[in-house]
């Protein structure tokens, strides 16, 4: 073990000390051919976590808390995801077989390409989860997510095109969902890699653009790197300024390197472009008053999807 | 872990015990979390509330895989911080709401902590965005190194050193004097 992985140890070390109720004294008398290192970074440490010590206000508290109970006490019995028809699971995974076998040329088959604002889209939502539910394997269920959300994606951008902001924000919000199911179902055992947990800063800061340089660089990532049989599939980050970014930025290359691929990544990767370049092309013609709803849509699928290809790789 | 995901089993069966016991363990650091990445009460408190209901409508899907739970509530709640400051356009200035300061009713030491809060805010602002959200997740969030870990993809080893690395460069810019 290098010098400084054996320091970065003990310091972490301490910090657990001092969190459980030692003193720093106490910890740099264990350590004390490092207490002139440790001391310093100890101090800061504790001057940091007593600063960011805030509590919420205990009105909140309550009223959160019974909000989340009654929600608690009001949600579906499990197994369900997405659309409910707020009928026992047995019920209702019946009921929606009977639709979804009733589809050939029925009411599910004329539902099926409806959209947000059709009376038959709860009965899309109902075939969707009745499929799902029929769904046994978790890399079936991944499959079916991702094609529900390739639909949420097109129904975003035509309710957008008509300018109906709470279609795309209820689309937005089901994407979520789905996106984040996917994410669930794909996630890999311990010692996954990446994420994109790195984003926002303190007080919605982030590092100003040609501020100083950091005063320290970044370690270098994991020193494992998974063995992938796919190439590594780079979505160029979205912007998060409110200006709409060209069709051409987004990493089409890419795409190419996956044409002759098959599996869940694969398909997942081309969706992500795909739908990441339909919203930004929604954007750029879109009401101005669907743009911050649209702007929300990219900022969802584009961390939902990311997830989900790391998740993969 | 065999508890946690025993735990999870329970929640996933909605069970109320259980459910309150993730919501109890978790509510107090996820506000910490989202409230100083914002700076905002009123949003924080509401998006505090909309990552809990989040987890009561997806925790049916969570598949539990050795992975500590915290790192996927904290996924939600990330989720939402970054909706939030998109919509805002997180380039703008967000001005330190100091109503989430609790000075114990008294208007000097709240000053005071507001003041001990932007001088972190601001030192943390010159890090780069992988030391700011060790910090943000170790010391707002009180999350293990363990769970650091998973929360942001990188191996234990690589969170320690990036820990090392944030609170050394904290303290130089602490020592130089913060500008806001």
């Amino acid at each position: 073990m290098s010098k400084m992985k054996d320091f970065d140890n003990i310091l972490d070390e301490c910090l657990e000390r001092v969190v459980r109720g030692e003193t720093i004294a106490a910890c740099l008398a264990a350590y004390p051919e490092h207490a002139k290192e440790l001391e310093p970074l100890l101090q800061t440490a504790s001057q940091t976590r007593g600063a960011l010590a805030v509590t919420p206000r205990p009105e909140f508290r309550q009223t959160a808390a019974a909000r989340f109970a009654a929600a608690a006490r009001e949600m579906p019995a499990p197994e369900k995801r997405g659309f409910s028809l707020g009928l026992r699971p047995a019920w209702t995974t019946l009921i929606v077989v009977l639709i979804v076998l009733l589809a050939g040329g029925g009411t599910v088959g004329a539902a099926a390409n409806s959209l947000p604002d059709s009376p038959l889209y709860s009965v899309k939502l109902a075939a969707e989860s009745v499929r799902l539910t029929l769904a046994f394997s978790d890399e079936g269920k991944a499959e079916l997510y991702a094609s529900f959300a390739d639909e949420r994606v097109n129904e975003i951008v035509r309710m957008a095109a008509g300018g109906k902001v709470a279609e795309v924000e209820r689309a937005t919000e089901r994407l979520d969902d789905q996106l984040l199911a996917m994410s669930g179902l794909t996630a890999p055992a311990k010692d996954s890699q990446a994420s994109t947990l790195e984003s926002g800063g303190f007080f919605g800061v982030e590092s100003a653009p040609g501020a100083s340089p950091p005063p320290e660089t970044d370690t270098p990532p994991a020193t494992t790197t998974p063995a992938t049989t796919l190439p590594p599939v780079t979505i160029t980050q979205v912007p998060l300024a409110a200006e709409p970014r060209a069709p051409s930025v987004l990493d089409r290359a890419n795409l190419t390197d996956l044409e002759d691929e098959g599996g869940l990544l694969a398909t997942v990767s081309r969706q992500a472009l795909d739908n990441l370049q339909d919203l930004y092309d929604a954007l750029a013609s879109a009401p101005e008053s669907v743009r911050e709803a649209l702007l929300a849509a990219i900022a969802v699928a584009d961390n939902g999807y990311l997830q989900v290809i790391i998740n993969l790789e | 872990m065999q508890e946690e995901e025993a735990l999870i089993r329970r929640a996933q069966e909605r069970d109320p015990v259980a459910l309150t016991q993730l919501y109890e363990e978790n509510f107090d650091r996820i506000y910490r979390y989202i409230v100083l990445k914002i700076g905002d009460r009123t949003e924080a408190e509401d998006m505090t509330q909309q990552v809990f209901l989040k987890v009561l409508q997806s925790i049916s899907s969570y598949k539990w895989k050795g992975m500590p739970f915290s790192s996927w509530l904290y996924r939600i709640a990330h989720n939402q911080i970054v909706d939030y400051l998109r919509k805002k356009s997180r380039r703008a200035t967000v001005p330190l709401d100091d109503s989430f300061v609790d000075g114990g009713g008294n208007p000097t030491h709240q000053a005071e902590r507001k003041l001990q809060i932007e001088e972190i805010a601001i030192a943390a602002r010159k890090l780069t965005k992988a030391q700011q959200e060790v910090i943000s997740l170790r010391f707002a969030g009180e999350l293990s190194i363990a769970e650091v870990s998973q929360a942001m993809g990188k191996s234990i080893g690589a969170v320690k050193a990036l820990q090392h690395s944030a609170i050394a460069a904290l303290r130089r810019v602490l020592a130089a004097g913060v500008e806001p």
